[in-house]
């Protein structure tokens, strides 16, 4: 069952894709809260504003990489530097159409990241996430 | 007696030869040193011409020296070789003294053998010496490689002629600076390094460093050096390598740019398919969402046809990507591996459709292990076996005959079958093709022979393919041992 008191997260610049993921998040639980940001550095920034309100801050993120102003890797820098003063565990994962291994790579030395998933995500794959945070 | 008699007979024990020769060329009197030197009896020697004990190369010489002197008074001595009994030759040196109220003359002849013998080796040795040192100064002249010597003071002392030709500068001008004048800026700190150690005792061997020419050109040397230890000089020769530098920096820049130029394609490849694949992956999802609103019947088949065309843009990419990623991320670490099990574990693999078509597999290989990849191998017979179950004659049975063998320092690798072939004529340049599929076959990809050229060629080998509709197809791979 998907808890709806969890927090969803998408960072992502495709509109489309936005809606995508909107559209099947919606299906999957009506309730589910979803924050939405075109880049990397809207969605630092909220992370920033929010540190100290553990009930706001995102339990999973799905996080693009390439994005315009700051992509993937450049928030992941960012929020490696202020994760000791978040007092919530937050799950990351790469959420890409990139196939390239050394992103692949470059993703697996980021130990905050739990996994990279390719694009298009389906409605299962979705689900067992939002299931398993 | 006789006065000359008198002075023989004192002259005994004297080592000369000391004899009066008579107006017919006869010994009158002889000491005994004759018989000493000579070998021969008192009596011999008085019973023949004195002329006989001549060597015959010497008897006109003999003669006409003798006339001379005893119609001149001249008493130069001469030098004449006599013939011993035992046919010794032996150098005399001969002087004639005539013999006033006599016919005939006095004879003294001084063994000079020995000093004739020390005089022609020790002209021996120098004509061998002065040939040897001509060599060597041949050798120093002519040499193609830079030859010096150099003093503790950083000093050539001698050059050869290469050195101008090589550098431009004259021979004075070499001897005037120190030799680190003439060495590449950046190379003067090693060359010093190298220069001290030779103090120790190590001879240098191999020691790399550039030169520059009057004009300015870099010239790279390769260096064997030796420093003699009491003088503390330094015999160096040098090879100039600049040629073989300039080939191998020509060589190493193409190889960066290929390798930058791979990097570039790669890349292309890699965001050309990203690109491509965001929006493809949202036409997925949205004609996802179409299907599940209300659709008309209409409208029910374009979204069954935007999907579909969305599934074969993914698909195609993906295949794309698989491409590029055989040039890096596949297992290329190469050990020996066995064709039989290789071909065997295939079979597995495709056990279902060998069944199915009941093919045969003769296999017959004359080298049974390779040192290859493991990955590349496995696809070679996977997709080689594979094409010829996919594209086999309706009218036959189809027989696959593996083989292999070893021609000179490469491996002979050949899949033969009698499936439908391909029109060569038609398709020859294509048949490796990306995405080129020559059959009416839905499952065709066109990818399976163009993953194993680049395969092969990855690891420096060839394929060929001969073929004729409807008689087969042979797969040549030729692998670098």
């Amino acid at each position: 069952m998907i808890k709806e008191n969890h927090i969803l997260c998408l960072i992502d610049d495709d509109n489309i894709h936005q809606f995508i993921i909107k559209k099947i998040v919606h299906k999957l639980s009506p309730n589910q809260k979803l924050l939405v940001f075109s880049n990397g550095e809207e969605g630092i920034n909220f992370i920033r504003s929010t540190i100290g309100k553990i009930e706001k801050l995102p339990d999973l993120i799905l996080l693009d990489i390439n994005m315009p102003v700051m992509d993937g890797w450049g928030f992941l820098d960012e929020f490696i530097t202020i994760t000791p003063d978040i007092k919530k565990e937050i799950i990351i994962y790469i959420l890409s159409s990139s196939e390239n291994p050394t992103d692949k790579e470059r993703a697996k030395k980021f130990e905050l990241v739990s996994g990279y998933l390719i694009k298009p995500i389906n409605e299962e794959q979705l689900e067992s996430l939002l299931e398993n945070v | 007696m006789k006065t000359s008699s008198v002075y023989i007979k004192k002259n005994v024990l004297n080592n000369d030869l000391i004899t009066i020769v008579n107006d017919n060329g006869y010994f009158v009197e002889s000491n005994p040193q004759w018989s000493v030197l000579l070998g021969y009896g008192k009596k011999e020697l008085l019973s023949i011409p004195y002329l006989t004990l001549v060597h015959y190369e010497d008897r006109s010489k003999a003669k006409q020296a003798i006339e001379r002197r005893l119609q001149t008074s001249n008493s130069e001595p001469f030098k004449i070789r006599l013939i011993s009994k035992m046919g010794d030759i032996i150098w005399f040196e001969w002087i004639i003294t005539k013999i006033g109220y006599e016919e005939g003359f006095l004879l003294i002849a001084k063994d000079i053998t020995q000093k004739k013998l020390e005089k022609s080796s020790v002209e021996a040795d120098l004509i061998a010496l002065k040939l040897k040192n001509r060599q060597l100064e041949d050798l120093f002249n002519l040499s193609q490689d830079l030859i010096t010597i150099s003093n503790p003071e950083g000093y050539f002392t001698k050059l050869n002629p290469q050195w101008s030709k090589t550098l431009g500068y004259t021979e004075t001008e070499l001897m005037d600076s120190p030799y680190l004048t003439f060495v590449h800026p950046d190379d003067r700190q090693n060359t010093v390094a190298e220069a001290a150690k030779q103090f120790d005792g190590t001879t240098i061997f191999n020691f790399r460093n550039r030169y520059l020419t009057k004009t300015g050109e870099i010239v790279w040397l390769d260096w064997n050096a030796t420093a003699l230890d009491h003088t503390g000089e330094v015999f160096g020769i040098a090879r100039d390598i600049t040629k073989a530098i300039r080939q191998e920096q020509k060589i190493e820049a193409t190889l960066q740019e290929l390798i930058a130029k791979n990097k570039q394609l790669e890349d292309y490849a890699y965001i050309t398919s990203h690109n491509l694949r965001s929006p493809v992956a949202n036409i997925f999802m949205l004609t996802k969402f179409l299907e599940d609103s209300t659709l008309t019947k209409e409208q029910m088949n374009y979204t069954d046809m935007i999907k579909n065309s969305a599934e074969v843009l993914n698909k195609t990419m993906k295949d794309l990507i698989n491409v590029v990623q055989i040039n890096e991320s596949t297992d290329m670490t190469i050990q020996n591996i066995s064709l039989q099990e290789t071909c065997i574990e295939v079979k597995r693999q495709l056990s279902a459709k060998i069944m199915e078509t009941q093919a045969k597999i003769i296999t017959n290989f004359e080298i049974e292990e390779i040192s290859y990849s493991i990955a590349y191998l496995r696809s070679i017979f996977l997709n080689l076996i594979s094409n010829s179950l996919k594209y086999c004659s309706s009218k036959r049975k189809p027989v696959i005959y593996i083989s292999s063998e070893k021609i000179n320092n490469r491996v002979q690798l050949i899949f033969r079958d009698n499936g439908l072939g391909i029109d060569l004529n038609k398709y020859g340049d294509k048949v490796f093709g990306f995405r080129k599929t020559f059959h009416k076959n839905a499952n065709a990809k066109g990818l399976g022979l163009f993953i194993i050229k680049s395969q092969i060629e990855a690891l420096k080998g060839t394929i060929a393919i001969d073929s004729e509709l409807d008689k087969g197809t042979k797969f040549t791979i030729n692998i670098v041992l």
